[in-house]
């Protein structure tokens, strides 16, 4: 199991989609941190909590993204726990994983 | 004043705002300011001599056209300035950097409460940090799920800006080379918070049917499509969509700030049009003139005893 910490192992100012949008975007969270650990773990844990905020366009991105990238939604679901004090943050990101489509 | 120079001058309007006693000046103002120093290219002086108000959206749509001018013309123009006779203007001049930027050497210190608590940002990414330069101030005064909302929806805003807002040029009859601009301010006066953000983009009413095509085509159904028309419609299906559709949906996150917040507001203006919300209530407004961009503008009451 491995546990992400993203306002200590990304940024604490998550912010846009894609890569040129900035420099912690959802594109660069999936790709840089996401992608690596799910591909090497069987639990990975993405702590939400002691960043500024995630707006929609990251979030969908990061978690979403997987799935258009070919990951299985009943695998990454099974994978993933998201822990947040915003309870409301997991209903969006198990939401962006439901509504995603393999590209 | 010498005869020779009086072709020069650009005269500040009384009243900067996007009010609607004060639009239509104000905006006439902002063309022939573009028009004198970008179109025309002639050294110019800034006289705000008869400037009595600057309201925080009137001062940043400013600071923006002229930040924008001045890089346009790269240093080609020379730009000067006649000091306004009011003190509070002058201050909000100087705290806002116009004056800075126009290399105006003088004694004046901002001092008063209503101008100190300006603060300002700029960039041309989506960079969640400078949510800190005008917000962090207010860290612990406001609740913390506000300032998640506030974060939320300005870098949702930012984010728009990098991916739509530039898409098109923009209506001003300068051939500008694109840089993504984005501009902000926030601003702590008789009990409120005032965030402002802006960009000198195409503006939603002409990005939507490109970006947008099924919101636009439900538009194109319903027949109404004025700017106001269009920018109520895209930020009220953006606010109530559900999450099938994974693009688009910034405008409902810049729009959910004020939710549950009765005194509150947040106007979204862009091009001709402007839809706002405070409490419940919905608005939206069309005028004859263009602002040649978005800009908006959230109000939020500050907790009486904690206000800072």
């Amino acid at each position: 199991m491995i546990t992400i910490r993203i306002a200590k192992d990304f940024s604490r100012y998550p912010a846009g989609r894609y890569v040129v949008d900035g420099p912690y975007s959802g594109e660069h969270f999936r790709t840089k941190l996401l992608v690596p650990a799910i591909q090497a773990q069987d639990k990975v844990v993405v702590d939400m909590d002691g960043a500024r905020g995630y707006g929609s366009s990251f979030l969908e991105e990061a978690f979403g993204g997987l799935v258009r990238l070919g990951f299985v939604k009943e695998v990454i679901k099974r994978k993933l726990e998201i822990h947040a004090t915003n309870a409301s943050l997991k209903q969006e990101i198990d939401d962006y994983i439901n509504s995603a489509q393999p590209a | 004043m010498r005869r020779q120079d009086e072709g020069k001058i650009w005269t500040a309007p009384r009243v900067f705002s996007l009010g609607a006693l004060a639009r239509r000046s104000f905006l006439r103002s902002m063309f022939l300011l573009r028009n004198k120093i970008g179109v025309k290219r002639q050294h110019t002086v800034l006289d705000f001599s008869a400037t009595e108000k600057m309201s925080a959206e009137g001062a940043l749509l400013f600071l923006a056209e002229l930040r924008r001018l001045i890089w346009h013309v790269k240093g080609g123009v020379e730009v000067g300035c006649i000091l306004p006779h009011n003190n509070k203007v002058a201050q909000v001049l100087k705290q806002i950097g116009v004056l800075d930027l126009l290399s105006v050497s003088s004694s004046i210190v901002p001092v008063d409460d209503d101008v100190i608590n300006w603060r300002t940002a700029h960039g041309r990414l989506v960079l969640g940090e400078k949510y800190d330069d005008i917000l962090e101030h207010y860290d612990g005064a406001i609740a913390e799920v506000l300032q998640d909302k506030l974060y939320t929806g300005i870098t949702e805003a930012m984010t728009n800006v990098i991916n739509h807002a530039y898409d098109l040029e923009r209506d001003d009859g300068l051939d500008v080379k694109v840089e993504k601009d984005w501009w902000m301010f926030s601003q702590q006066m008789n009990g409120f918070l005032t965030i402002v953000f802006c960009d000198l983009g195409a503006g939603i009413p002409r990005t939507l049917p490109a970006k947008r095509a099924s919101v636009w085509r439900k538009i194109l159904k319903g027949g109404r499509t004025s700017d106001a028309d269009v920018i109520k419609f895209a930020a009220e299906d953006s606010v109530s969509r559900t999450r099938k559709e994974y693009r688009g949906k910034g405008l409902g996150q810049i729009v959910r700030v004020v939710s549950g917040l009765p005194q509150a507001s947040v106007q979204i203006f862009s091009n001709r049009g402007v839809y706002s919300v405070t409490g419940g209530s919905k608005q939206s407004a069309s005028y004859g003139d263009s602002i040649l961009g978005t800009l908006i503008f959230w109000r939020i009451p500050l907790p009486v005893k904690e206000a800072v």
